[in-house]
C-alpha cells in the first residue's frame, strides 16, 4: 500500500462504512451495537423489576420468563455489552489514537473480530426466537441445572447460548491480540510504557486478562455442550431428574464452577480496569492536575490484573468445595483490595489542590468513584469467608455486583462517552441533557442500591420470582421493592435522553474543535477533528513527556501536549516538587 | 532498558532524548503469534486440568487399548 | 457545588436510614452470632472509609473547584504519603481478615458429639432422614431411587433399615444441642437455608456437602433453597421446628423407618 492510500483511505461506502479496516470504525461499530443489545438487557431489567416491585400484576411475567429475562439481562450486560464496549469501543478507537499510532497492527483481523462479535450477538438474539426460548439457568450457567428439564430453554436456549459465548470468545481473542500487540509494537516514537495514559495500560492489561481467562470460559462451554449434546458426564453425576434416571455418572458440576469463575473473576477486572483508565484520565483532565501517584495507578493495575487469577473461588464459598480453599481464597481476595484502596486514595488525592471543572464527563467520574467505593466496600464482606456465608445468594450480592460492575462501569462508559465524543464526530454533546441524564442516573442507582443491601442483611434470598408467604420477610420489604422498582423506571427512562442526546448532537451539537478539554493526551493532537484515515497526516507524532503535563509550574498555559519538546514545555524540570520524590 | 527499569522510571522528569530512533522492535507478526500461542497454551492446560480433575473421581475408566488386555 | 452538596445528603441520607432502617438481621437462632459480629465488624469499617471518601470528596469540590485565575498544584506522588496510606489500607484489611479466618475455622470443624441429619433435595422438595437406633446412616445411591424408595436407600446395607425418614418438608430439630447436616441432592444444585441460622450450604448432586450449628431458639423457621434450581426455585419451601428435648423424641419416634415403609 503507497502512503498515499494509507491517508486517504478507501473510497466507497461500503468499504468506508460497513468492511471497514480502520480502528475508528471499527470502534463505532462495536460501540453501536454493544449499546444494542445493551438496550435490549436495559428492557429485561426493567420487566424483572415490574414483578419483583409489583408481583403478579403483569400477567405475561410467568417463572419462565422471570427466570429468562434474569439469565439474558447478567449475560448481555457482563459479556455482550462491557466487555465489548470496553475493549471493542474503547480499546479500538483510543489505543492506536493514544500512543501514536496510525491503526491497529492487524486491521483486518481487527475488522474480522467484529463481525464475529456481531454473529454471536445476532445467535444470541436468536435464542429469544427458539422454540423454549433463552436460557433461564441464570449467567452462571451452573449445570446440571443448565441442561436439565425444570429450566426454562433447556432444549435450544442453552445451546445458543454456549453456541454464542464460543463465538464472542473467538472474536474478543482476535481484538485482544490486536490491543496487546499494538501497544507493545505500535507505540510512537518517545511514547516509553510510562508515558501511557492510563487508559491504554487498563485497557492494556484487561486485554491479557481476556485473552488468559475466556479459555476458561471456552473449555466449560466446549464441555458442558458435549455433556448436553452428546450424553457426556464432564459436569454431570449420576441424576434421576423429575424422577426419570439419567445415563450421566460421575460427574462433577463443582468442576464446572471452577472453570467458570477462574474465568468470571478476571472477567470483573476486564471490564474494571478499563473503566479506572478511563475514570483516571477523565479526572486528570478536568481536574486540570496531573494523576496523583502516576507509578503507583500502573502498578496498581498490573498487580491487580495478576491477583484476579488467584481469586475465583470466592464465589463458591458455599458450594461445597474443599472447605480449606477458604482460607485461601479469602486471603488472596482481601490482598487484592490494597491496590484497588490505592487506586481510591490516588482518585481523590488528584481532585485535592486541582482546579476542578465540573463539566459533565467530570460528574460522572467523579459519581463512579463514590458507586465504585460502596461496590468496593460491599466486597470486603463477600470477599471474607465466614462473613460472606450469610449474605451470599440474597439481595446484598445483587447491590454488591450492580454497585462494583454494574453502575460504577457504565458511569465510567457514560463519562468518556461524553468525554471523546466530540473527537468521534467533532462536536460536542449537549450539557444540559448530559446533567439531566447524570443526575438521575447517579441518584437513581442510589435509590436503587442502596436499600437493596438492607434487603440482604434481611436474608431475602436473589433469583426469586416472587416472595409471597415467607414469614421472615416484613410487609415492608414489598413497599421498598415497589419504591427500588420505580427508581429503575425512572433510571431506564432517562437513559433515552441520553440516545437522544447521542443522535440529536451529532447535527446539532456546538462545534468541539480539536481540543475542547485542553487535554494532553495524543489523541486530542490529530491535524483532523474527527481524525482521518490513518490519523496522523503525513508524519506520526513524536511524544516528548509524560500524559500528565497539567498545570506545570512555569508553563502558560494549564496544559502541555505530550507532542510538545521539553524545551518549549517550560519548567517541567523546576525543582519546586522534587522533594516529594 | 530493561522492562524493571521502563516501569520505575520517572515519566514526569524530562527524560534523555533518545539517540536516534528507538530500538529496532521485532516484527508485530511475531509478538501477535506468540501471545496467540500463549493463549493456546492456555486453552490446552485448561482441558487437561479439567480432564485431569474429571479422571480423579470414581468412576473414570482408561480407554481401553484393542488387542491388548493392558496398556503400559 | 450541587456535586458536593449531593455526596454530603448522600452521606447523611445513607447512615440515617442505616439507623432508622425497619429492615435488618432477622433475629437469629443458632449458636453463630459470631457471624453477626464479624459482619458488623466489617460494616463499621468499610462505613467510615466510605463516610470518609465522599465527604473528602466533596470538601475537595468545594475548595478546589474552578474559580477565575486558579491554578492547580503540580505533584506527581507523594511516597510518603502513600506509604502510609497503605498502611493503614492493610492495618484495617487484617482487623477484618483475622476474625474472619477465626470463625471460619471453627465453622468448618463440628464437635465430635454433633448429631448428624441427612439433607435430601430434589425439585422442588425437601426431604430429611436420621439415622436409627444403631446410630448410623444406611448407604445410598441415586439408582436406587424409585417411587418407594425416594431416599436412594441400598436396601442390602443392615445401618439403612432402621434410618428414620421424614418425607415431608419439615424438620424437627432439639434445642442447644450441636448437629451436622449432610446434604445431598438427586438432580440440581440447592442450597439449604434457613435464615435465622445464618449458616448455609450447596446441594451437590454428586457429593455429600455438610455444615453444622446449635439450634438455640425454640420456634419453627422457613428453610428456603438459595441456589437458583429452575422454575420453582422461589417455591421449595420447608419448616424447621426447634423445640425441646422430649417434643423432638416424641415426633421423631413418630417418623417411620425404612424398614417400615418398604
Amino acid at each position: 500500500m503507497s502512503d498515499d492510500d494509507l491517508h486517504a483511505g478507501p473510497h466507497g461506502f461500503w468499504t468506508r462504512y460497513v468492511w471497514s479496516q480502520d480502528h475508528k470504525v471499527i470502534a463505532i461499530q462495536y460501540g453501536l451495537t454493544a449499546i444494542a443489545i445493551g438496550l435490549v438487557a436495559l428492557v429485561l431489567s426493567n420487566l424483572m423489576r415490574l414483578q419483583l416491585g409489583f408481583p403478579g400484576a403483569f400477567a405475561f411475567i410467568d417463572p419462565a420468563s422471570y427466570y429468562q429475562y434474569v439469565t439474558m439481562h447478567g449475560m448481555i450486560m457482563v459479556v455482550y455489552l462491557l466487555t465489548a464496549l470496553f475493549l471493542g469501543g474503547f480499546g479500538n478507537y483510543l489505543i492506536p489514537l493514544m500512543v501514536g499510532a496510525r491503526d491497529m497492527v492487524f486491521p483486518f483481523l481487527n475488522m474480522l473480530s467484529y463481525w464475529i462479535y456481531l454473529l454471536a450477538v445476532l445467535v444470541l438474539v436468536a435464542s429469544f426466537f427458539v422454540p423454549g426460548g433463552p436460557t433461564g439457568a441464570g449467567w452462571t450457567l451452573y449445570p446440571p441445572q443448565a441442561i436439565l428439564p425444570g429450566t426454562p430453554g433447556t432444549e435450544w436456549g442453552i445451546v445458543l447460548m454456549l453456541v454464542s459465548l464460543v463465538i464472542f470468545i473467538v472474536a474478543a481473542t482476535m481484538g485482544g491480540l490486536n490491543y496487546v500487540t499494538t501497544v507493545l509494537q505500535a507505540r510512537t516514537h518517545g511514547m516509553t510504557l510510562l508515558r501511557m495514559p492510563l487508559t491504554v495500560w487498563g485497557i492494556f492489561v484487561a486485554s491479557i486478562l481476556a485473552l488468559f481467562a475466556f479459555p476458561a470460559l471456552f473449555v466449560s462451554g466446549v464441555m458442558m455442550l458435549c455433556d448436553k449434546l452428546l450424553g457426556t458426564s464432564f459436569f454431570m453425576p449420576a441424576i434421576v431428574s423429575m424422577g426419570q434416571p439419567l445415563a450421566h455418572a460421575g460427574g462433577s458440576p463443582v468442576l464446572f464452577q471452577h472453570l467458570f469463575w477462574f474465568f468470571g473473576h478476571p472477567e470483573v477486572y476486564i471490564v474494571a480496569l478499563p473503566a479506572f483508565g478511563i475514570i483516571s484520565d477523565l479526572i486528570s483532565t478536568h481536574a486540570r492536575k496531573n494523576i496523583f501517584g502516576y507509578r503507583m495507578m500502573v502498578w496498581a493495575i498490573v498487580a491487580i490484573g495478576g491477583l484476579s487469577f488467584v481469586v475465583w473461588a470466592h464465589h463458591m464459598y458455599v458450594s461445597g468445595m474443599n472447605p480449606y480453599f477458604g482460607y485461601f481464597f479469602a486471603t488472596t481476595t482481601l490482598i487484592i483490595a490494597v491496590p484497588t484502596a490505592i487506586k481510591v486514595y490516588n482518585w481523590t488525592l488528584t481532585l485535592w489542590r486541582g482546579d476542578i471543572h465540573l463539566t459533565v464527563p467530570m460528574l460522572f467520574a467523579i459519581g463512579f468513584i463514590s458507586t465504585f467505593v460502596i461496590g468496593g466496600l460491599t466486597g470486603l464482606f463477600l470477599g471474607n469467608v465466614s462473613v460472606d456465608i450469610p449474605l451470599s445468594d440474597t439481595y446484598f450480592v445483587v447491590a454488591h455486583f450492580h454497585m462494583v460492575m454494574g453502575v460504577s462501569p457504565v458511569l465510567a462508559v457514560f463519562g468518556g462517552l461524553y468525554h471523546w465524543y466530540p473527537k468521534i464526530t467533532g462536536r460536542l454533546l449537549d450539557e444540559r441533557l448530559g446533567k439531566l441524564h447524570f443526575w438521575v442516573t447517579f441518584l437513581g442507582t442510589y435509590a436503587i442500591y442502596m436499600p437493596m443491601h438492607y434487603l440482604g442483611f434481611l436474608g431475602m434470598p436473589r433469583r426469586y420470582y416472587a416472595y409471597e408467604g415467607y414469614e421472615f420477610i416484613p410487609a415492608s420489604a414489598q413497599d421498598l421493592n415497589a419504591f427500588i422498582t420505580v427508581a429503575a423506571l425512572v433510571v431506564g427512562v432517562v437513559q433515552l435522553v441520553f440516545l437522544f442526546n447521542l443522535a440529536w448532537s451529532l447535527r446539532h451539537g456546538r462545534h468541539a474543535g480539536a481540543n475542547p478539554w485542553g487535554a494532553t493526551t495524543l489523541e486530542w493532537q490529530t491535524p483532523d477533528t474527527p481524525p482521518r484515515h490513518g490519523n496522523w497526516g503525513a508524519a506520526l507524532p513524536e511524544v516528548h513527556r509524560w500524559a500528565y503535563d497539567y498545570s506545570v509550574p512555569g508553563a502558560a498555559r494549564d496544559f502541555i501536549p505530550q507532542n510538545v519538546p521539553q524545551e518549549a514545555g517550560v519548567g517541567a524540570e523546576g525543582p519546586a516538587w522534587e522533594g516529594h520524590a | 532498558m530493561t522492562l524493571l527499569d521502563a516501569l520505575t522510571a520517572k515519566p514526569w522528569l524530562p527524560q534523555p532524548p533518545h539517540p536516534g530512533r528507538d530500538a529496532p522492535r521485532a516484527p508485530a507478526a511475531n509478538v501477535g503469534l506468540r501471545m496467540l500461542l500463549g493463549v493456546i497454551a492456555m486453552l490446552f492446560a485448561l482441558f487437561a486440568v479439567a480432564l485431569l480433575v474429571r479422571a480423579r473421581l470414581p468412576d473414570w475408566q482408561a480407554l481401553p487399548c484393542p488387542g491388548r488386555r493392558r496398556c503400559g | 457545588m450541587a456535586l458536593a452538596i449531593a455526596l454530603v445528603v448522600i452521606v447523611v441520607a445513607t447512615v440515617v436510614f442505616h439507623f432508622a432502617s425497619p429492615w435488618w438481621f432477622t433475629p437469629i437462632a443458632s449458636n453463630w452470632g459470631l457471624l453477626d459480629d464479624t459482619i458488623l465488624i466489617t460494616l463499621a469499617i468499610t462505613g467510615a472509609v466510605f463516610v470518609a471518601v465522599n465527604l473528602f470528596i466533596a470538601v475537595a469540590i468545594v475548595r478546589f473547584r474552578h474559580r477565575a485565575g486558579h491554578r492547580a498544584a503540580f505533584e506527581p506522588e507523594n511516597r510518603r504519603l502513600e506509604g502510609r496510606l497503605t498502611l493503614l489500607t492493610t492495618a484495617g484489611i487484617v482487623a477484618m481478615l483475622a476474625p474472619g479466618l477465626y470463625v471460619y475455622s471453627q465453622m468448618i470443624a463440628a464437635p465430635a458429639d454433633a448429631a448428624q441429619v441427612e439433607v435430601l433435595g430434589q425439585q422442588w422438595q425437601w426431604r430429611f432422614r436420621f439415622a436409627g437406633t444403631d446410630g448410623r446412616l444406611g448407604r445410598t445411591d441415586v439408582r436406587h431411587v424409585s417411587a418407594d424408595n425416594p431416599f436412594g436407600l441400598n436396601a442390602d446395607d443392615p445401618h439403612g433399615r432402621d434410618d428414620v425418614l421424614v418425607a415431608s418438608p419439615e424438620l424437627h430439630l432439639p434445642l442447644d444441642r450441636p448437629v451436622t447436616l449432610l446434604l445431598r441432592s438427586h438432580d440440581v444444585l440447592h442450597n439449604f437455608y434457613v435464615p435465622q441460622f445464618r449458616v448455609k450450604m450447596d446441594l451437590v448432586p454428586g457429593l455429600v456437602s455438610r455444615f453444622w450449628l446449635t439450634p438455640t431458639r425454640a420456634g419453627r423457621f422457613e428453610i428456603l433453597c438459595a441456589e437458583l434450581c429452575g422454575l420453582a426455585h422461589y417455591n421449595m419451601r420447608g419448616h424447621v421446628v426447634v423445640e425441646d428435648e422430649a417434643a423432638f423424641r416424641a415426633w421423631l419416634a413418630a417418623q417411620p423407618t425404612f424398614a417400615a415403609v418398604r
